[in-house]
């Protein structure tokens, strides 16, 4: 059986035959790159929900609250 | 040095991490189709990871009118977020919010999305929207961006953008990225014989990726393609062509024009070889090691079989100076051609 690729966690065991090319140093600089892109992104969809509900009309406050925050 | 594809990708892996292209130099190291790998394979799991929320906003939409949407998606989600949901709604339903939205928001959405996700919407959206859309991002000179959408654009969307879009040279740029040789072929087909002999003509004269870039593009389309664009650019004139010699020699670009050049009819084989700017021998030894080192003899073959015979003879002499190696094989191209049916 071979070994899991060395960003896995990041992106799934299937391998990526591209990273062999990679020094360790490297992969590790790949894989700081990718996990700042997913907080980047949590942080924008926080940051998207709290400003989406000011937008939304009194009455529909609660459903789509109930929809977005379950 | 990475190569223009490369470039390419590190680009638009860069865009997807919300990072510089210089943060990630160190993919230069991958070829261009293990970069767009990774690539697929990051925005894939950047989309996984918060699947469930896309979704939950995706939902949530449904509530509300289309005009609210649409303010709450340029207020309040902003590109990213919308990039990432548009491929989630009902085709209809995503139509109807993106026509409300202002063209340097759906601009900023189109960097971020993935267009292969959103044919139904993009077939969906009003010719003039997404003629509006391509100016905003032709003027932003978001090339890469608009390449992915030629892949995906249909036939009459992609007829009023070209005809809207007056500025070859950004064309030919935009045309370098694309993807898919198919579609680029395809599109290359749309263009009236002026345009095509334009940028050709923008190419051989603007800066040094230009004519690098425009020979790619050249190469990479289908052979009927090709071929009509070789014969735009062998009657380009003789000033022109000797541009286009003396450009390719400074640049080390022989084995880019050499399969151009064999795509030509015979006639005109023999005006370009009997151009005064191949009487010249650094060109000529520079074209020859080219031929040599490529194995592209059946590409120069039927050059050197048109040139006069003194350009012939000093062609010979410096053969003779590279090595008994790269005598024999000009030699035998020569005699090839000189016996087609043998």
């Amino acid at each position: 059986m071979s070994a899991a690729h060395p960003l896995a966690d990041e992106l799934g065991s299937q391998p990526l035959p591209a990273l062999d090319a990679l020094t360790t140093a490297e992969i590790e600089l790949l894989r700081q790159s990718i996990r700042a892109a997913r907080v980047h992104q949590k942080q924008q969809l926080a940051r998207a929900f709290e400003a989406a509900l000011g937008h939304i009309p009194a009455l529909l406050r609660g459903p789509v609250r109930k929809i977005l925050f379950p | 040095m990475a190569t223009l594809a490369q470039h390419a990708e590190i680009l638009k892996l860069a865009r997807v991490l919300a990072t510089t292209p210089g943060q990630l130099a160190y993919l230069e190291k991958l070829d261009a189709a293990s970069i767009r790998q990774l690539r697929e394979r990051i925005t894939g799991s950047l989309f996984d990871a918060d699947q469930h929320l896309f979704h939950r906003v995706a939902a949530s939409s449904r509530l509300l009118p289309g005009k609210i949407t649409a303010l709450i998606a340029e207020k309040a989600l902003g590109s990213l977020l919308c990039a990432r949901i548009a491929g989630l709604l009902p085709a209809d339903r995503a139509v109807d919010i993106a026509k409300r939205l202002h063209t340097p928001f759906l601009a900023d959405v189109c960097l971020e999305i993935d267009p292969r996700h959103i044919r139904e919407l993009i077939a969906g959206m009003p010719l003039d929207r997404v003629v509006d859309v391509a100016r905003e991002l032709a003027g932003r000179r978001e090339h890469i961006a608009m390449a992915r959408f030629v892949d995906c654009l249909p036939e009459t969307a992609m007829r009023a953008i070209l005809a809207a879009l007056r500025d070859d040279v950004a064309l030919l740029q935009i045309g370098f990225f694309v993807e898919d040789p198919a579609q680029l072929s395809a599109v290359i087909a749309m263009l009236p014989d002026a345009r095509l002999r334009n940028m050709i003509a923008s190419a051989i004269e603007g800066d040094d990726e230009l004519w690098p870039e425009a020979m790619n593009l050249i190469n990479g389309i289908a052979t009927p393609q090709r071929r009509h664009m070789a014969a735009l650019a062998a009657d380009l004139g003789d000033a022109m062509l000797t541009r286009m010699l003396e450009r390719t020699h400074r640049q080390s670009l022989w084995p880019a024009l050499l399969p151009i050049v064999a795509e030509m009819a015979t006639a005109q084989h023999a005006h370009l070889a009997r151009l005064a700017a191949l009487d010249n021998d650094a060109m000529l030894e520079s074209l020859i090691l080219a031929a040599h080192q490529g194995m592209l003899w059946p590409q120069l073959l039927p050059l050197v079989a048109n040139m006069p015979s003194p350009t012939q003879s000093r062609a010979a002499s410096i053969a003779e100076r590279l090595g008994p190696d790269v005598v024999t094989q000009l030699t035998q191209a020569i005699r090839t051609a000189a016996s087609p049916a043998a």
